[in-house]
């Protein structure tokens, strides 16, 4: 195994310092560059038609009168559209396999789920654009909708695609272990069905784009806030049926991406098109009701979860059937979304046989996409809700019974049964320390006691999880072995120009994550400059920034992957800066030191040569560079994380690269008479090992907690048996406000990666542990009634529902 | 051609005359007539904040007013919170405290806290989180934009802050 250097070099100056953000100043004056900010000579704009309805044939689409309108330039149908492009790429096509079904950005013939585009208009502005579409006639026939991903299943549901004869589009089984072997020795099998809703991150800032044809040229310049159009890259260029060279991708400031704005890129073939037929800028902003009908959602799963264990609480193994409710459309990167379980298939825990049992399944609902804490959540919900049920069928305790199935300390890197590598941790310590920052176990306990006597109902939640980073796309040969792949990487490049300046550019996409700041920290470090001196680009673009396969901004995958490009590329700099001074200064070269902007010998300051004057000798004079120095001062490193391997036969991979873990406490109380769940007391405690910029790390843990709380208190795509979507605005879709994100405890402990640069882990997506804590905390305080969790959504409707039939009521949420 | 209604309004500091559709939303004439793109749409139904600007010393949602309800308004929007080159003394505390990610929410938040330090130089922990409830940010949990505002109210009880 590869061992890199853990420890951060000892002159680190900014390294593990909580440096102010670069970023900052711009955003905090209104002077950001997002996608909407951007305007271009002879701009014109888009609007978009959607269907009303969630599951209809198009019969016939009628543009005439707002082809009319005085101010439309353009108008285009989906069926135009299909015939000016080649259908979105499925994953399936990377195994050079035919796709289960034709995709396009807009519907052709059928629409599939309530808000999927049907036509697009562009007018000279947008409000014109707007009025047009109510110009345009479709007749639409009406189909019966399935919404449930269990029935969508059943024989006699509704066919999204009737060219596939079922709206399964996807399954795959992974056995790992001897799970037929643990069944059979466990004492007790405990069964659950399993759900966890549908909702979503909901950037700030919408999708949005404009595309800019330039016919003399005929490259199509794309500016959006695609958070991975690097790695679509390939994929955009086929649907737009132009060369990859043809086509340039820029990023700007991005407000927020959170992994839903993976899926753009659909909308960007629509301007794409749109902009080659017109010879001018096509501009298209999201508002807020169509991102929340139809952009894109994160994953709902429902699961049959089956857990083999000992009387005394040992796991043995699990099988869990899931399905997934992947919405109208299956878009790159699904089915994918459906095994990334995979990147923490035991969760913290021991047991290792396990049966991975996974379906892809089409309904009429809006597509998914990834979204903070992608597939890994749902999973970890699964299994942390299984740990209190056996627990409580046990009749053990919570705590104790994760203590008992946790991988130990000394057991790292464990490589898991599934073949992903565990480079480090401490889950006992980590929960011990978490609920010591609520106030203690024992102390909750004493109060729960006390509450109970009152006839109030507190109650004491524990989640303790991995927060995986940096994904191996050798992952998607779980989807089809012919798929062959292994990128976990990153690429970057740095210059020192004449001036001694430098100047960084990478292939990740921020939206929030301050790359500029860390990346500007990292560089600093290696060259010996001042982090003020750094500049790192805004925004990313595959015309002048380097990328690798799978560049971008997702998967939590920065500091496992960009710390490697970034040092290497200093490397390669470092190396050739002090091959030249040696030769100018008469010195050896190992006896050299980079700091203050200057190289010189180690101890005499006073032997050394500004940057300025190496890089003026590198550009201008390269005749009197050392032998085999290649001129200038500019180097780029496409790196690749070391353990990021091909799928083996078994299905087996190191699946992420990074594996940070966290554990979460919580102490609420729940008003049974309301059905309002107040928190008490929250404490999270993450290892991310050593921590590039700090105060950038709490950040990150502050917005994940408060996701993951939106998610379990308050967000909810809730549709209706139609189809329809019943909370389509911020008024119904609801996101945490100030008041509801209660105070938060954050600790960190620290044990770095073997196997990263500087000993650093991903982290960021939290892996929304929240609906599993709640969860446990409710079903913890409502004991007494006999209360049992078995979703992941706890609204007060929700909570009330699950009160009343412990009480043998009947049931009605409407 | 829609009627265009003449309009006439101060936005931080500077008197601008211009015709206007009546339809067009305050939000997208400081966007795209003035080319303030600081002011920053997130829902265009009054739930997220972002389009926040003070208009005559009082909060209001540039998303829910048309431009020519403005007519005659003075209106300060992120742009001019601070004087000349520097920071504002609540830009700075939101540097100092890390109180943005993306950056989106943040115009928004920053003009609220600015008319909330105004009404009280000295809210509560609870008063703040109550004073910026009509923002949603998606990056920070709010954790350190409370902080921000705190650590803006210290400093700004000693230099009072300037009144626009
Ligand atoms: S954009 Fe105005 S409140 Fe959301
Ligand atoms: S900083 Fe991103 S929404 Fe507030």
């Amino acid at each position: 195994m590869a061992v890199a250097e853990t420890d951060v070099r000892a002159h680190a100056r900014w390294f593990g310092t909580p440096v102010k953000r670069k970023e900052d100043p711009r955003l905090l004056t209104g002077r950001g560059h997002y996608v909407a900010d951007i305007s271009l000579p002879r701009t014109v704009h888009c609007a978009l038609l959607r269907s009303p309805h969630a599951h209809a044939r198009i019969h016939r689409i009628d543009v005439s009168k707002a082809q009319a309108l005085p101010g439309v330039v353009l108008t285009l149908t989906g069926e135009e559209l299909a015939q000016a492009t080649n259908p979105l790429p499925s994953v399936f096509s990377l195994g050079n396999k035919p796709a289960p079904f034709l995709d396009y950005p807009m519907a052709v013939k059928k629409v599939r789920y309530a808000g999927e585009p049907v036509a697009a208009v562009v007018a000279t502005d947008r409000y014109l654009a707007e009025d047009a579409l109510e110009l345009i006639d479709v007749e639409y026939e009406p189909l019966p909708a399935v919404t449930d991903v269990e029935e969508a299943t059943r024989p006699g549901a509704p066919l999204l695609f009737e060219e596939m004869g079922t709206n399964v589009t996807w399954h795959g089984t992974f056995p790992y272990g001897e799970v037929e072997r643990a069944f059979r020795e466990a004492d007790r099998i405990v069964k659950r069905r399993l759900y966890f809703h549908r909702y979503s991150s909901t950037p700030m800032e919408t999708f949005g784009g404009i595309a800019s044809y330039d016919p003399p040229s005929q490259l199509l310049t794309i500016y959006s806030n695609l958070q991975i159009p690097a790695m679509l890259h390939p994929f955009m260029s086929y649907s737009l049926k132009i060369p990859g060279n043809r086509l340039r991708q820029v990023t700007g400031d991005i407000g927020g991406g959170f992994g839903i704005k993976c899926a753009v890129y659909a909308n960007m073939i629509i301007l794409g098109v749109l902009s080659m037929r017109l010879g001018r800028p096509v501009k298209w902003i999201e508002d807020r009701h169509e991102h929340l009908l139809g952009s894109a959602h994160g994953t709902e799963r429902a699961a049959y979860v089956e857990a083999a264990v000992k009387n005394d609480g040992t796991f043995l193994g699990v099988k869990i059937k899931s399905y997934d409710n992947d919405g109208g459309y299956m878009r790159f990167p699904e089915p994918v979304g459906v095994i990334l379980w995979s990147h923490v298939v035991q969760g913290c825990y021991r047991f290792r046989d396990i049966l991975m049992d996974c379906y892809a399944v089409v309904t009429n609902k809006c597509p998914v996409t990834p979204n903070r804490g992608y597939g890994r959540m749902q999973h970890q919900f699964f299994l942390e809700r299984m740990m209190n049920i056996v627990a409580r069928e046990l009749g053990q305790d919570p705590v104790e019974i994760r203590l008992k199935n946790f991988i130990r300390p000394g057991e790292f890197p464990y490589e898991a049964t599934n073949g992903s590598v565990y480079d480090s941790g401490d889950y006992a310590e980590a929960l011990k320390q978490a609920l010591e920052r609520i106030g203690g176990y024992e102390h909750w306990r004493a109060e729960q006691k006390k509450a109970r006597a009152e006839g109030r109902y507190i109650g004491i939640g524990v989640a303790t999880i991995m927060d995986p980073g940096a994904s191996n796309l050798g992952e998607m040969s779980m989807i089809d072995p012919d798929i062959r792949s292994s990128t976990a990487g990153e690429a970057a490049t740095i210059k020192i120009d004449a001036t001694g300046a430098v100047t960084v550019a990478l292939g990740s996409v921020p939206q929030g994550q301050g790359h500029e700041t860390t990346s500007a920290q990292i560089v600093a470090d290696e060259l010996g400059v001042s982090v003020d001196e750094v500049v790192v680009l805004t925004g990313f673009d595959t015309a002048t920034h380097p990328y690798c396969g799978s560049s971008g901004t997702y998967a939590s995958r920065y500091a496992g992957t960009a710390t490697g490009a970034l040092k290497g590329a200093a490397q390669k700099l470092r190396e050739r800066i002090f091959k030249i001074a040696a030769q100018f200064l008469e010195a050896r070269q190992e006896d050299l030191e980079l700091a203050e902007g200057k190289v010189f010998v180690r101890g005499a300051p006073q032997r050394g040569m500004a940057l300025r004057d190496i890089a003026g000798i590198a550009l201008y004079n390269p005749a009197a560079l050392p032998e085999g120095v290649e001129p200038g001062l500019e180097a780029t490193c496409n790196y690749n994380f070391p353990l990021a391997n091909q799928m083996d036969a078994k299905f087996r991979a190191n699946y992420a690269s990074t594996y940070a873990n966290a554990a979460h406490a919580v102490a609420i109380e729940v008003d049974v008479e309301t059905g309002e769940v107040k928190i008490l007391k929250y404490a999270v405690v993450h290892d991310a090992g050593n921590l590039i910029n700090p105060s950038i790390a709490d950040g990150q843990i502050h917005g994940g907690v408060a996701h993951s709380l939106g998610a379990a208190l308050y967000e909810e795509f809730a549709y209706d048996e139609n189809g329809q979507l019943l909370t389509s605005s911020f008024m119904d879709y609801l996101c945490p406000k100030a008041t509801d994100v209660p105070p938060m405890s954050v600790g960190h402990l620290c044990s770095p990666s073997p196997f990263t640069p500087y000993g650093v882990k991903g982290m960021g997506e939290g892996s929304g542990p929240i609906p599993a804590l709640l969860g446990n905390a409710i079903e913890d305080a409502l004991a007494p009634l006999g209360v049992e969790v078995d979703g992941s959504h706890f609204s007060p409707q929700n909570v009330m529902a699950m009160i009343w039939k412990a009480k043998g009521k009947r049931v009605d949420t409407q | 051609m829609a009627r265009m209604y003449p309009i006439k309004l101060t936005v931080n500091g500077i008197e601008y005359e211009r015709t206007v559709e009546a339809r067009k939303l305050l939000a997208d004439f400081l966007r795209d007539d003035l080319e303030l793109t600081g002011t920053h749409v997130g829902c265009e139904h009054g739930a997220c904040g972002a389009c926040t600007v003070i208009m005559n010393g009082q909060t209001a949602q540039s998303c829910l007013m048309l431009a020519v309800q403005a007519d005659g308004a003075e209106i300060l929007t992120v742009e001019g919170l601070a004087d000349g080159a520097g920071l504002h003394p609540i830009q700075q505390a939101f540097l100092d405290c890390h109180a943005l990610q993306c950056g989106f929410c943040t115009p928004g938040v920053l003009l609220s806290a600015h008319a909330l330090l105004q009404e009280n130089s000295h809210p509560t922990e609870e008063e703040i989180r109550q004073g910026i409830s009509g923002h949603i940010c998606r990056c920070t949990g709010y954790v350190n934009i409370v902080k921000a505002i705190q650590a803006a109210a210290e400093k700004t009880a000693v230099a009072p802050l300037n009144a626009k």
